[in-house]
């Protein structure tokens, strides 16, 4: 028996060597330009998201490819946070693929910063994004006056609420912020959850939080708290996280929603446990890929009270290696403009998203996505945690948990969050 | 009187064992519960209830749709490659520093120790940066090489540990049946330590089969792809599948259950040896 067995390791030993020295079978190692000889092609690499929501990009980049015989594209895709991972891993090492996949704001003016994305300015004149492109998409893909992302979804976010909680309240969606107000005291009456948030994270009750200052605030001084021109220790910071505090005491979030997960929360929605939750363009197809009724559910924009009413946004895009061969650089181009054109986006619209891209079908299956972006066509701020640089959004989700905890007095969470501020004003202006 | 202390003591041990065993089979009832639900029936009831009704279809489903087989194949061919290979480097290399008289072994022992203490996430960039230079990112030599690196320190730690027990006399009795000392190795250290190969054939596929860190940044190729970022495919920018990502979960685990229950009856003599001396 033993013997067989020793037998049996060695030849597995054996065979691992050869399948070892002769390499996998997939390799990318040899290049396009070298496959046939026939046709000089251009090889790039693009990276997006994976998962529900992007199956579509396969099929796109394998007609892209038809259409484009001199261009082969090798796709890789990945997980939201191995997306981020294998993006700061590429950045540190220098080896960025040619076109990939990046969200606005802090974490997509990254790249630029550090020299690593192409500046697009020049072909959006050329091409005239701005006939093609929303023009909140293409401000939130501009850094220092510069395009540096060839703009592809723009997402919006709103207040979602079960139908069932509003009828069996009488209630209608509210117009003034005191009308809110009024209706979480029903709701949690009549048994309901009223805001449906969990803050593990931080970045789902972030979203109730940058309402309140804009309610607070005011679109300007909102603006300037963002781009860190205005001091952080003001009132409506202080009236915003006393809020946090007053409905967390008030338990009009879900027991222990300072360690909930926000997937958690959707389904207490789901479940019409509670009432309200702020969610964004995408939500129609959660609820349907969760087995649900997208009927069940309606939107309101929250009543800031501020002239225009002005929702979340953000925007998600593709950028080009800064680094890549101008035969590569072009290429990307064309593909991140074919992945974004009006013909693509008709294509598969059910399952695109919100496109950045103007004069696009609109899908049936996601009945609230054109509501939502509608009520960013007046104006709209952009998500705090891409707005701020990702130290501070951190300190700023600190802050939340803390004063929710009653660790932090309101006061001294706008305190915290301005002396964060201006360690990261003087730390970078130097 | 004896006989009751020693019934009660059998008692209280095995309460102490049952609860311990609920404790930990309960996360995967309920990763069972959740594999056979239906997603409406996940998100409007608490986890730990029972299913509404039985699913089967999400395993095939969570196979179909995830492209199982693929992912399955590809990590299987990794471990067939990497943990055979893996334990002939630290068998080898273990061998020396026990049997070989040489003036370095012991600062050598410890200098591939210190390959246990790098931290994987500070090896990242370098390693990217290196495989690209020799072109050997998204391939499975490249992959190979990285796995292979990691493993070898705690591979020779066991079996250095467990070779040292092996009793002396047999490598002279060896050496006076004219054996080389490539036969010492092959005819009588690898048989008699077994029960440590054996453990480190279980340790070594179940590491090499659950990576995930190192296989997110150097696999590139989705047709290369191994079980662990397979079930990432399940999460979507703004929800995750759970019912079906958690009956891939369930078919995911059931290689290292086969290899678990063939290599079993060694695992604790290995490690019980490897730890003497």
């Amino acid at each position: 028996m033993k013997r067989m067995l020793m037998l049996g390791l060695t030849l597995v030993m054996v065979a691992s060597l050869l399948a070892a020295c002769g390499g996998g079978n997939n390799s990318q190692s040899s290049p396009a330009n070298q496959a046939d000889g026939k046709q000089k092609k251009v090889s790039i690499a693009l990276w997006t998201l994976s998962g529900s929501g992007w199956e579509w990009v396969v099929e796109a980049v394998e007609q892209f490819q038809n259409e484009n015989p001199d261009i082969e594209v090798v796709h890789s895709s990945y997980a939201v946070d191995p997306m981020k991972e294998n993006l700061k891993v590429a950045a540190s090492s220098k080896t960025m693929p040619d076109i990939w996949f990046t969200w606005g704001g802090s974490l997509g003016s990254f790249y630029p910063e550090n020299g690593l994305a192409l500046d697009l300015s020049e072909i959006a004149e050329e091409h005239n994004y701005a006939e093609v492109y929303n023009k909140a998409a293409l401000d939130m893909s501009t850094f220092n006056g510069k395009l540096y992302g060839i703009p592809m979804r723009l997402n919006a976010l709103s207040m979602w609420y079960t139908k069932e909680a509003y009828e069996a309240t009488n209630l209608q969606p509210p117009a003034t912020f005191a009308e809110f107000e009024e209706q979480l005291e029903i709701l949690k009456n009549a048994g309901y959850i009223p805001l449906a948030f969990g803050s593990k994270g931080g970045w789902h009750t972030m979203r109730l939080a940058e309402l309140l200052i804009e309610h607070y605030g005011g679109p300007e001084l909102h603006d300037q708290l963002l781009s860190l021109s205005a001091s952080w220790d003001n009132e409506a910071v202080i009236q915003t996280f006393a809020k946090l505090k007053e409905y967390t005491d008030k338990e009009y979030f879900p027991k222990g929603y300072v360690s909930l997960d926000p997937e958690e929360a959707q389904n207490l929605m789901y479940q019409k446990k509670a009432a309200i939750i702020n969610e964004g363009t995408w939500f129609d197809s959660s609820i349907i890929t969760s087995g649900f009724d997208v009927n069940d559910f309606g939107v309101f924009k929250f009543p800031t009270e501020q002239s225009p009413v002005r929702p979340s946004v953000f925007a998600e895009m593709l950028q080009i290696s800064a680094d890549a061969s101008p035969e590569k650089q072009a290429a990307a181009i064309k593909l991140g403009e074919y992945l974004t054109s009006v013909e693509v986006i008709n294509q598969f619209v059910d399952v695109y998203g919100s496109p950045a891209t103007l004069n696009v079908n609109t899908s049936e299956a996601n009945p609230h996505m054109k509501e939502i972006l509608d009520s960013a066509s007046d104006g709209a701020f952009q998500i705090m945690d891409q707005a701020l640089p990702q130290q501070l959004i951190q300190k700023w989700f600190e802050a939340q948990d803390r004063v929710a905890l009653g660790d932090w007095t309101p006061q001294q969470a706008a305190q915290e969050m301005d002396k964060a501020v201006q360690e990261y004003v003087s730390k970078n202006s130097q | 009187m004896e006989l009751r202390i020693s019934s009660t003591r059998k008692v209280v041990h095995y309460a102490v064992l049952i609860i311990l065993a609920i404790l930990f089979l309960l996360p995967l009832v309920f990763i069972f519960f959740t594999a056979v639900k239906s997603n409406a029936d996940l998100a409007s009831k608490p986890i730990y209830a029972f299913p509404a009704k039985i699913h089967w279809e999400n395993f095939v489903k969570a196979w179909d749709q995830g492209k199982m087989s693929m992912y399955m194949k590809n990590t299987l061919f990794i471990c067939l490659v990497k943990v055979p290979l893996g334990i002939l480097i630290e068998a080898l290399a273990a061998f020396a520093l026990t049997r070989l008289k040489f003036r370095w072994s012991i600062p050598m022992f410890s200098f591939f120790l210190i390959g246990m203490m790098i931290p994987m996430q500070a090896t990242l960039v370098p390693l990217n940066m290196l495989l690209n230079a020799i072109h050997l990112k998204g391939t499975y030599p490249g992959i190979f090489l990285i796995y292979l690196g990691f493993g070898i320190p705690f591979g020779i730690m066991i079996l250095r540990g467990f070779f040292r027990t092996i009793p002396k006399e047999l490598d002279e009795a060896a050496l006076i049946d004219g054996c080389s000392d490539m036969g010492k190795f092959l005819r009588i250290i690898l048989p008699l330590s077994m029960p440590a190969i054996a453990t480190l054939i279980i340790f070594d596929f179940m590491a090499t089969w659950n990576e995930f860190l190192l296989a997110q940044i150097f696999i590139s190729d989705q047709s290369m792809r191994t079980i662990t970022l397979g079930l990432l495919a399940f999460r979507g920018d703004w929800s995750t599948d759970y019912t079906l990502m958690s009956a891939a979960v369930l078919i995911s685990v059931l290689p290292v259950m086969i290899v678990y229950l063939l290599f079993q009856k060694y695992f604790v003599n290995g490690l019980a040896g490897s730890v003497k001396g």
